[in-house]
């Protein structure tokens, strides 16, 4: 019986060879979809899983509001490892990350600048499942200056020789000693390095200041342990441990500051949650984490979830809409079978069996094409994508699986329909021949179309607002200004090097400030006119030369910036309008500012306001800032040249020259600020890029299956149309007559398409502080284009139609 | 055999209905051979189609071989088509996919028959009509009177204990026609009965009863020899 069935289903395959070619390519690129966004989407999630104790590791984080405004910071206090551990049972053990400096190693004559060292507490590899190739995990980071290196970095200072208990000479401090040799970090860890250094290289790690948030703390619970529970016993130690600390700092007890609305407390954060929802469930401020952290967005897990099941879903559409208009062709078939005694079920399988038959060698090709489109893929996105057919044992067997559920989606309403048909009505000698409407198939092309629309009005919002982020003025202008990112290391001869690019005519400005855009840039809580209280605002701050202003061109809207001419600017302070806003000031200049710290407080006197300028991405609102007149630390250290338009080789070959003379151990690391600006927008640049290419695909498909249907639909009216011929209507006329119906739908289609894609994008937007405008022209233009596509679709097929001979038609029946 | 009792059919089409067959009591014994007469739109092919319970009926009463029909369920109908009913219609309705073998093998297929015996079946069948070079063609390769001789092979390889024909011959030349027609009287000789429906009068007296239909109604009935 099998083989029967098999035999009609390929030599049917191969009769309508049309409609097997729009079913199977649409299928297929359906799945092929489905297949690399389910690979994208896999690759998104199960971050930090391999770790054996995932499910029991908690990130500490401080959330915090003062004076109103909210706070998550990532980073805790050195102590609160070591006193959670000691007040509570239920944490089993923690460890700490850290980061101090920059270090110069030596190989033979050589010198090359490691920036990516961390520093760990010895625990590290008791929480993290790290295996180590070569020493003892439990004493590697005891010992100060014991350095755990990942392969990569060992394989670069000691190529395949074992590194075990070898020494490295740093430049300036002293040697440290290899005390391990882990595994690279696996491309599913949020957090990754080159190396690890023993915190106990560094005393402050083991200080009991409680108000430097340093560190990334991370706790293992005991099995069974509520994190609610735990938060909930936390915040009393937080009293306990930071009250006495905050009360010397801010003169006033810790009680009114809470009284005043502010608070202040240590919670919990899963490990797992850290790649895909720090900042989105929790708050976590982006520029808190740690420069090489990988960090995504749930949303875009969501978001390309529903553009991969919609895809697949207008594949499957097709199928069932192709299937059921060509049923008539099959309802012979179905009655002859009925009356030589098939059951009704008999046939449910037989054309179930077509359809997963269909799938499989639709599902084949949708593989060569994901196979081929992978690389191609992946370097758009900048992934590893991968489909594992034999290194993934659940590989083929899902495979063969979701063969069969799209098999049965498709397949399985046709059969149903085709099996339920009364053979008497349709083996009377003469059966007439139906319009081809049907209600199902309508609806089936309206969610078709409003897939298609809703996705092209995403794609052009995205498009829109990547737009405006690419071309919104910043408050300084952004081009023709290089990045020296590695400007620290020229360390005392700073003033000697900027002095020679001075001299050179290409070179307008530069200016030594500390870094700015991406993470990393510190905060403090400031008093405005006012020594102590309870009402310090956040700023974030910045310290700089005399020459930023001039270098960025920002406005300057009240005082003065820095001068040489007054030597009591480094007591100076400048901040930005919403630093002055935040403040409630009215008049700034001239009062006084004061800087909240740990050896005792500082105040600035204000001297100047500059207009807000986005130094942080668009994301967020421009929060307050101060600059102070002081070398920046020396890796956040980042030299601002802006360089004049003509010339530009020649200057920057002089910049490289005059850097080369003055550094000899590595080379000038510059980029184009612009560079650094998109670089901040990665995510909404792939998304916008994925989008489009879906949305293309989705139409595609979407128009693959309506040019089906609609040469079904006209093959059904082929007489009609010759009558209306003959009647003398005009091909105009009878293109009018056919298009009508698909028109009605996709316009059907609108109405439930613009306020699902409003909604959404909406919501996306909101990610952004500055945006663009869901303007009505965007719904407009993906209406007409769908429009236009649709016509041209089936315009062939109506054409072919109307320039028949009608005899040809009549002739027919 | 088959006896049916106040059987009616209609199509209700919102408010109006249309009426198909009214009031038709008809029993048909073993060893018959019916005829069915009537202008178009009697009813007859309908009347046949409800026989041969590849349509409903919308009232009354209908017996196979004393079981009665009207409260079979699908899965007792289709056990009727595998062993005691055989079709043949004009339009011959072979499927167009399959060969003249691969149509003959269909029904022994659903009614589970062994290969070896289903091949020494098809063979005989196909011998017993003359068929044998034509066995690996598609019905599209033969000519009318061929695939009608496929049809009435496929209705008979089951040994049906009834033959229920749509105008057989309504799509042949008369030479065609009259083979046909013979062949169904050898085997209504050798114990099928069967029941015919044609409008043509030399056809129709092939049989020994002859109904007339008109409008639904059973209008008269002739018996023959």
């Amino acid at each position: 019986m099998f083989s029967n069935y098999l035999k009609i289903a390929l030599r049917n395959l191969k009769k309508y060879k049309g409609f097997t070619l729009i079913n199977i390519t649409g299928l297929a690129v359906g799945i092929a979809c489905f297949i690399v966004l389910s690979l994208f989407i896999l690759d998104e999630l199960g971050y930090d899983s391999f770790n054996k104790n995932a499910d029991r590791i908690y990130r500490v984080y401080v959330h915090s509001v003062v004076n109103g405004i909210e706070t998550s910071n990532s980073k805790t206090a050195a102590p609160t490892g070591e006193t959670l551990l000691r007040d509570f049972p239920e944490v089993e053990n923690y460890t700490r990350i850290g980061y101090f400096e920059h270090y110069k190693f030596r190989k033979g004559d050589q010198v090359f600048r490691e920036s990516g060292i961390y520093t760990a507490d010895s625990s590290y590899f008791q929480i993290f499942s790290l295996p180590l190739l070569y020493g003892d995990a439990n004493t590697a980071l005891l010992k100060p200056n014991s350095l755990v290196m990942t392969e990569t970095l060992a394989k670069k200072y000691f190529g395949d020789e074992n590194p075990l208990g070898k020494m490295i000479q740093i430049e300036g401090r002293d040697a440290f000693q290899v005390t391990g040799v882990m595994r690279n970090y696996p491309d599913k860890s949020h957090f990754s390095c080159d190396g690890l250094l023993s915190s106990s290289t560094y005393p402050i790690t083991q200080s009991h200041y409680w108000l430097d948030l340093w560190y990334t703390t991370y706790i293992l619970l005991r099995e069974g342990t509520e994190p609610r529970e735990l938060e909930e016993k936390m915040q009393k130690t937080v009293l306990d441990n930071v009250g006495p600390q905050a009360e010397a700092l801010l003169g006033i007890r810790l009680e009114q500051f809470y009284a005043a609305g502010n608070s202040y407390g240590f919670y919990l954060q899963p490990l797992t949650s850290i790649h895909l929802r720090s900042q989105r469930d929790y708050q976590i401020d982006l520029n808190t984490e740690w420069g090489d952290i990988k960090t995504s967005d749930i949303v875009y897990v969501w978001f390309f979830s529903a553009v991969a099941f919609f895809i697949l879903l207008i594949a499957v559409i097709n199928f069932i809409n192709l299937a059921t208009a060509r049923s008539e062709n099959r309802a012979k078939e179905v009655g002859i079978r009925k009356t030589v005694g098939s059951s009704q079920f008999k046939l449910v399988g037989q054309f179930i069996i077509e359809s997963v038959l269909m799938c499989a060698i639709a599902v084949f090709i949708a593989l060569v094409l994901v196979e081929l489109v992978l690389p191609w893929f992946n370097t758009l996105i900048g992934k590893k994508l991968d489909l594992q057919f034999f290194n993934n044992l659940a590989t083929i067997p899902v495979l063969i699986l979701f063969t069969l559920v799209v098999g049965l989606l498709a397949g399985g309403y046709p059969a149903f329909y085709l099996a339920a048909v009364q053979p008497g009505q349709i083996l009377k000698a003469s059966t007439g021949r139906g319009s081809g409407k049907s209600a199902l198939r309508s609806a089936l092309v309206i969610i078709q179309f409003t897939i298609s629309i809703a996705l092209i009005i995403g794609t052009i919002v995205i498009k829109k607002q990547v737009n405006y982020i690419q071309n919104k003025d910043l408050g300084f202008k952004k081009d023709f200004l290089l990045s020296i990112n590695n400007a620290g290391v020229l360390g005392p001869r700073m003033e000697e090097f900027k002095q020679q690019l001075e001299g050179n005519p290409g070179i307008i400005s530069l200016t030594n400030g500390s870094r700015m855009f991406e993470s990393g840039i510190p905060g403090n809580g400031y008093l405005y006119d006012k020594k102590s209280g309870t009402d310090p605002v956040s700023f974030q701050y910045l310290d700089v030369d005399y020459d930023f202003l001039k270098t960025f061109q920002i406005e300057l809207r009240d005082g003065r910036f820095f001068s040489r001419d007054f030597s009591t600017d480094t007591n100076a302070v400048v901040i930005n309008e919403a630093g002055v806003k935040d403040c409630h000031a009215t008049d700034p200049v001239g009062k006084e500012l004061t800087k909240i710290g740990e050896r005792g407080s500082q105040t600035f006197t204000i001297i100047g306001v500059v207009k807000d300028f986005n130094y942080e991405s668009l994301h967020r609102e421009v929060r307050p800032l101060a600059f102070h007149l002081c070398h920046p630390r020396q890796p956040a250290s980042i030299l601002t040249v802006r360089v004049a338009s003509q010339n530009l080789p020649a200057t920057i070959k002089y910049i490289e020259e005059t850097w080369n003379r003055f550094i000899q151990t590595e080379g000038c690391y510059y980029t184009f600020l612009e560079q650094n600006l998109a670089n901040m927008y990665i995510a909404e640049q792939k998304t916008g890029i994925v989008t489009t290419v879906f949305s293309i695909l989705a139409i595609f498909i979407a128009c693959l299956g309506l040019f089906g249907l609609a040469a079904f639909v006209i093959e059904k009216r082929f007489k009609e149309i010759g009558i209306r011929k003959i009647l003398g209507a005009s091909p105009l006329s009878l293109l009018g007559m056919l298009a009508q119906d698909f028109a009605k739908w996709i316009l059907l289609a609108n109405v439930i398409a613009w306020p699902c894609a409003w909604y959404v994008m909406n919501k996306w937007l909101q990610n952004f502080a500055y945006r663009t405008e869901t303007s009505w022209w965007i719904f407009i233009l993906a209406t007409g284009l769908v429009l236009i596509i649709a016509m041209l679709t089936i315009g062939y097929q109506t054409m072919r139609a109307v320039r028949t001979n009608p005899v040809d038609s009549l002739h027919y029946e | 055999m088959i006896k049916l009792v106040d059987v009616e059919k209609y199509y209700a089409n919102k408010f109006i209905k249309t009426w198909v067959l009214r009031n038709i009591n008809l029993t048909i014994h073993e060893g018959d051979f019916v005829s069915i007469m009537g202008p178009s739109g009697a009813g007859k092919s309908t009347l046949l189609h409800i026989i041969g319970m590849l349509d409903d009926m919308s009232g009354g009463e209908y017996y196979f071989m004393d079981e009665p029909v009207h409260k079979l369920n699908e899965k007792k109908r289709t056990a009727f088509h595998q062993q005691y009913i055989g079709f043949v219609f004009q339009a011959y309705h072979l499927i167009d996919e399959l060969t003249v073998y691969e149509n003959l093998e269909t029904p022994l297929l659903y009614k589970k028959v062994k290969t070896a015996e289903r091949k020494s079946m098809i063979a005989d069948m196909l011998d017993r009509f003359n068929i044998v070079a034509k066995k690996d063609l598609f019905p599209n390769q033969l000519s009318g009177g061929q695939q009608q001789l496929v049809a009435v092979a496929r209705a008979l390889i089951i040994n049906p204990k009834i033959i229920l024909a749509d105008e057989p011959t309504g799509n042949l030349n008369s030479k065609q026609g009259l083979e046909i027609m013979e062949m169904l009287k050898q085997l209504n000789k050798e114990g099928t009965t069967i029941i015919q429906v044609t409008h043509d009068e030399n056809k129709a007296a092939f049989g020994n009863r002859i109904i007339h239909l008109a409008d639904g109604y059973v209008e008269k009935e002739e018996q023959h020899g």
